[in-house]
């Protein structure tokens, strides 16, 4: 038997649009109320009066009337769907207003009825959404319930039957089941009052009064079973975002914002199995262009921690702009998930990944500050290595060339060669060479000769003398 | 005991007169006991393990390392060092240093150059944070940090030192000659006057020591050479030997 749970979000309009708190907002479409808040609502405004009732009604300059957006709400059932993927994989949209949730697999994962309809319950309050819900062996009983007394959630000891008995006529009304409007207005003239009253009625003939598309709902209503072949696919991709409803003053109160925003990340990579290699933080405000920063690591990963910890880094490298009200988390791409090899036993088994201290090091100090030294087959010292950004494993390389500097300049230090003597830091004394080295001859041909010559303080180091210029140089400290 | 001074007793950095005899396996080691030994790393030179208390760098307490041009003359004390820790696969993080190292050098002597990871922080703060960092971490094997002229307050210093003796890191820190004058929280205090030519001048569960001699590089000859500089005419070095144009 399945289990729908139907999450109604009667607000949505409203809450998926940026607000300032504490100030009273409405929606607007066609010049009427479609939804309230709060302290609209205590101002006396409620959905269906006209632009000029709600300028009547409340005078404060406060006063948000807002334009009805659907793709925002669109987008906000979107970043919902894939909230509700980390509960069940069987869910749909519903009516452009809420999701429908098939639970009854999942109940056990989830602790049982009551405790998964708390947690979400709580999330849904925490992500700021008001919610309604139905719980109905079939969908449409479940968006009906919906409208209901939500105390009537529980009675599961109550058939469904019984549950529908109860529902009075002009809630189908309300809860704009419009194809149907004329068949309930005349059932209400005929003194029917409840939902029950209608099913105790012989079939053909309220299929002869009201309709066949009416006793086809009806059906629907008490079926006992409905199943979805189809499974909902979660985008790749991952976009949440959070209002704050006042203005950020300092980075620290950006923080836990962060946290609940990567913990979403980190339950969607789970659920989807995926993981991510570069984040990216949107600092939003209301009116105006977004800040935007990323956050990278070299190894794809989904661990909320260890996210917050670089972006807490990557935040401090970053003046706080004004008028930020929201923060959102974007990932553009998500990796599938790649098994680890988790070391039981080993020595290692208490030491972090290699890779995190190079993403915290780089998170702070930046992409270029981090490199790593790697061989290339050239004659020229300067050439024959080069320092990569990329941080991974080099192939390996052997060589003979013992009597080599340990730290080699980026560019020669030129030499002063008075009186026959090389001055360096002192009197300079040859102790080994010549060796010469030519190359680049396709571009500015080189032909050098090396010594390896001593300071005064007894420290060997790598000299050369340009052939072409006749020129000294120190390449190069010896160990 | 009370506990706050058994707490004290039991932590890694605390020096001990005398270890009281029984209960001492019961405990972990004091800083300077004998059983200290096993948190060392040897130097891969006989002489300069047989001046060092702890027979070899000390992984937990820092070795701090004062040179006339803050440490680009001393890397040979750590060439053997770098070449065992390369069987760790760890990092073996260069933080600020003063040039890049030559990799085919690092490569002829047994060093992972893969390991090597350079890290250029903008100014002093960076610097102690990313040294900071990296010693924390346990991802690196080895952390040399170019400190440089700055001068540093005890607190920031003993900072590192708390932090490297948390784990089996070795940490080596190079720091000016200027620096002699200030207190060390390190295990190790050495100095490079000369070439391979080491001076410890302060180290834990043992005395100074000076004019410790390295042993010459194998493949380098330390005996001037009678080369010459190739312009034809006849010099005198520094050594006053004559030097002959070779015809």
């Amino acid at each position: 038997m399945s289990l729908w749970l139907y999450l109604r979000f009667p607000r949505l309009p409203l809450e998926c649009q940026p607000l300032q708190q504490d100030h009273p907002a409405v929606v607007i479409e066609r010049q009427r109320v479609i939804a309230v808040n709060d302290e609209a609502q205590s101002a006396g405004l409620k959905p269906g009066q006209s632009t000029a009732t709600v300028r009547a009604l409340v005078e404060t300059p406060h006063l948000q009337l807002i334009e009805r957006d659907l793709s925002q709400e669109a987008r906000a059932l979107e970043r919902l769907e894939c909230w509700a993927y980390s509960i069940t994989p069987t869910l749909e949209r519903w009516q452009n207003e809420g999701l429908q949730l098939e639970v009854g697999r999942c109940l056990k994962l989830h602790g049982g009825l009551k405790e998964l309809v708390n947690n979400i319950q709580s999330d849904l309050e925490q992500r700021g959404f008001t919610v309604r819900s139905g719980l109905a062996p079939n969908r449409c009983a479940a968006w009906l319930l919906s409208h209901w007394d939500q105390n009537f959630l529980y009675a599961s000891e109550q058939s469904l039957r019984q549950r529908l008995d109860e529902i009075p006529l002009h809630l189908l009304r309300n809860a704009q089941a419009d194809q149907f409007f004329s068949a309930i207005t005349r059932l209400e003239k005929a003194g029917i009052q409840t939902l029950g009253e209608i099913l105790n009625m012989p079939a053909s003939a309220l299929g002869r009064r009201c309709g066949q598309g009416f006793q086809k709902w009806l059906s629907d209503v008490t079926a006992t079973s409905d199943t979805v072949t189809q499974d909902f696919h979660p985008p790749p991709r991952f976009y949440d975002c959070l209002w704050f409803g006042f203005e950020i003053r300092n980075q620290i109160e950006l923080h836990p914002a962060m946290q609940q925003l990567l913990q979403a990340l980190t339950r969607f990579c789970r659920a989807t199995q995926h993981q991510a290699t570069h984040i990216e933080w949107q600092m939003l405000r209301m009116r105006g262009n977004n800040d935007l920063f990323d956050v990278r690591s070299s190894e794809a990963h989904s661990n909320s921690e260890v996210w917050f910890e670089l972006s807490r880094l990557s935040l401090e490298q970053h003046a706080l702009g004004t008028d930020i009200e929201g923060l959102a988390l974007h990932v553009h791409q998500l990796q599938a998930q790649h098994d680890v090899v988790a070391d039981l036993f080993g020595e290692a088994h208490n030491r972090e990944p290699l890779h995190n201290l190079v993403d915290r090091l780089r998170s702070r100090l930046g992409l270029q500050a981090i490199n790593q030294i790697a061989l290339r087959e050239a004659h020229l010292p300067e050439h024959s290595q080069h320092l990569s950004q990329d941080v991974a494993s080099l192939p390996p390389f052997l060589t003979g060339l013992a009597q080599r500097p340990f730290w080699l300049f980026d560019e020669p230090h030129p030499i002063r060669l008075k009186d026959d003597v090389l001055h360096w830091n002192g009197v300079l004394t040859l102790l080994l060479g010549p060796e010469r080295l030519e190359d680049n001859w396709w571009q500015k041909p080189a032909s050098r000769d090396y010594y390896i010559a001593q300071t005064q303080a007894g420290q060997p180091i790598w000299i050369f003398e340009d052939r072409y210029s006749k020129q000294w140089y120190v390449q190069g400290i010896l160990p | 005991m009370s506990d706050p001074l058994e707490h004290i007793i039991n932590r890694p950095d605390t020096w001990r007169g005398m270890n009281t005899g029984e209960n001492v396996f019961a405990m972990r080691t004091s800083a300077n006991s004998d059983l200290h030994g096993v948190d060392t790393l040897p130097t891969g030179f006989a002489a300069l393990d047989a001046e060092i208390a702890m027979s070899g760098w000390p992984l937990r307490g820092g070795v701090e390392v004062l040179s006339k041009d803050s440490g680009t003359d001393s890397m040979g004390l750590f060439l053997p060092t770098m070449a065992a820790l390369s069987d760790q696969h760890r990092w073996q993080a260069f933080i600020a240093p003063p040039h890049a190292p030559y990799a085919p050098l690092l490569a002829a002597r047994g060093i992972a150059t893969e390991q090597i990871l350079m890290v250029h922080p903008k100014d002093r703060e960076e610097r102690l944070w990313a040294t900071e960092q990296a010693i924390r971490s346990t991802t690196c094997s080895v952390v040399f940090s170019w400190l440089g002229a700055s001068d540093y307050r005890y607190a920031e210093l003993r900072k590192l030192q708390l932090a490297a003796t948390e784990n089996d890191t070795l940490v080596v820190l190079f720091r000016a000659h200027q620096a002699t004058e200030q207190h060390t929280p390190f295990s190790l205090r050495l100095t490079v006057n000369r070439y391979h030519t080491v001076d410890i001048l302060k180290q834990r569960g043992g005395r100074p020591a000076s004019n410790i001699r390295l042993p010459d590089e194998e493949d380098i000859i330390n005996t001037p050479q009678p080369w010459e500089i190739p312009t034809g005419k006849m010099r005198r070095t520094h050594t006053g030997q004559i030097l002959t144009p070779v015809a």
